[in-house]
């Protein structure tokens, strides 16, 4: 036993099987808190639009100046979140209004269609690696457990060719198995943690889009019909 | 426009360069906290060798084994008191015996020697002379009888003495044979001693064994009960487990005879808890 343990040096006295999953362990760790650090990014900028976005709809603003002020926005960053769904309703819908002789049922078909593919789409982004927090939450644990294990027996193999077992002679061993179910821990808590709070936060967010939806296709069915009766 | 976006920067790419740098970071420092730090040994806890008591069931007490001997020493030296007593009385008789003996030759001697100045008071101071001769050298004879026997009373008492010691000697190299061997059964008995919960200090259980030459117990009894019959009972088992003392072959079959024939054991708990 070296006068001071250096945990760097009880790594590298591990057997090959054990390093690995101490390696692999940290890079998901490392892959794991790129995505809850992307994810918040994402998450907290989606909701913070919806809530810009929701109050400039409903403060009386007249839709085609929204739109175009979305317009000249959109040459800088794509427009996401509730933005993009307003804004792809609202351009099949002027789009079919101006087709001569059509229907308005169809015309709001047609909208509500685009708002339903926007839709998906917003889903996709914001639910996008979600699965992978979840999976690393599950797997790291064992992952750690299955390092700790063979570290243990690998301990218990070399202590039966000694006459006298010392705690010595058997505790490097063990710390050195116990490392990997501590990164497997340190990996697995956080994305447990993060991929139940995004996966609310996604939840509660794709509802209110699914809300802001109805309400903006009663709005746009509403023109679509006192314009035929105008008609 | 970036009133509306305060994340603008981080969004860019979404979002991926700020989340890999900060992941890097929060590892780096990890890593520089963790195993960076060294743990020297004196951070364990030290855990002590278990210590290892032997259990041992001392025979008899000491007070008693003390008793026991200064008892044998007194009727030893009682013994050789009365022996030498005797011895004494003997050769003050003897002396007595001779000196009579004595006394009645000289008388003798003088009466033949008066009755002779009697009969040849006038004759040759020649005779006279002569029959002095003949005293002196019968003094002379009396004089060497004297010393022999001195000398044959010296080398008896020489001789007693020197059996006296043999004996001795014999008796203490037996003390010790005896014990070597009593140790002997007693650890095989107090490896066997299970010692029953409801023992108490100050409890002693008195076992009488009877051994046969071969080592065997043939009979073990408690002489005296300690008030517990469960310890009672393990003192017992003990003695049955141990069932025989090969060992006990190997002793002179007088020296088994006198001191193993019936063996009397004391059991008592906090010998074992000393």
């Amino acid at each position: 036993m070296s006068e001071s343990l250096n945990l760097w040096t009880l790594v590298m006295n591990a057997s090959w099987l054990a390093k690995l999953v101490m390696f692999s362990l940290f890079a998901i760790s490392v892959m794991s808190w790129v995505i809850i650090v992307q994810k918040w990014i994402i998450l907290s900028d989606a909701s913070k639009e919806m809530f810009n976005f929701e109050k400039r709809f409903w403060s009386g603003m007249d839709l085609s100046q929204l739109y175009r002020d979305g317009s000249s926005k959109q040459k800088t960053t794509a427009a996401i979140g509730m933005e993009n769904l307003f804004r792809s309703g609202f351009k099949e819908f002027t789009r079919l209004r101006q087709q001569p002789g059509i229907d308005s049922d169809a015309v709001m078909e047609g909208a509500q269609r685009a708002m339903r593919v926007a839709l998906a789409r917003e889903e996709r982004v914001l639910e996008k690696h979600l699965p992978i927090l979840s999976t690393v939450a599950s797997v790291s644990v064992y992952l750690g457990l299955f390092g700790t294990v063979w570290g243990i027996m690998n301990t218990f193999v070399s202590l039966s060719s000694q006459s006298q077992a010392s705690i010595a002679v058997v505790a490097p061993g063990i710390a050195d198995a116990l490392l990997a179910t501590e990164m497997g821990l340190f990996a697995a808590i956080p994305a447990a943690i993060a991929y139940n709070r995004y996966a609310s936060k996604v939840d509660s967010i794709i509802n209110s889009y699914l809300t802001f939806t109805d309400e903006f296709s009663s709005i746009l069915h509403r023109q679509a019909h006192t314009r035929r009766v105008q008609e | 426009m970036s009133k509306f976006h305060p994340l603008a920067i981080l969004l860019k790419f979404e979002g991926y360069p700020p989340a890999v740098a900060a992941s890097v970071i929060l590892h780096a420092l990890l890593l520089v906290f963790v195993l960076g730090r060294a743990v020297t040994p004196s951070d364990y806890v030290t855990i002590e060798d278990p210590v290892i008591i032997t259990a041992t069931a001392v025979d008899v007490n000491p007070q008693r084994l003390r008793r026991l001997e200064r008892l044998e020493e007194e009727q030893a030296a009682a013994n050789r008191r009365r022996q030498e007593d005797q011895a004494r009385a003997r050769r003050e008789q003897e002396e007595r015996a001779r000196q009579e003996r004595l006394a009645q030759e000289q008388r003798q001697a003088r009466e033949r020697a008066e009755a002779e100045r009697r009969r040849q008071e006038d004759l040759d101071r020649q005779r006279q002379a002569s029959a002095e001769a003949e005293r002196q050298r019968q003094a002379e004879e009396t004089r060497r009888r004297e010393a022999e026997q001195a000398r044959q009373r010296e080398q008896q008492r020489l001789a007693e003495q020197a059996a006296r010691e043999a004996q001795a000697s014999q008796v203490a190299s037996e003390n010790l044979v005896v014990a070597e061997y009593a140790a002997i059964i007693r650890r095989v008995i107090s490896q066997n001693w299970q010692i029953p919960p409801s023992a108490r200090n100050g409890m002693s259980a008195t076992v009488s064994l009877r051994l046969v030459p071969t080592g065997e117990v043939v009979s073990s009894s408690i002489l005296q009960s300690s008030g517990d019959a469960a310890f009672d009972r393990s003192v017992l088992q003990a003695v049955e487990r141990a069932d025989r003392f090969p060992e006990l072959q190997d002793l002179d079959n007088s020296v088994f005879e006198r001191n193993f024939r019936n063996f009397t054991l004391v059991f008592r708990p906090e010998d074992l808890l000393r």
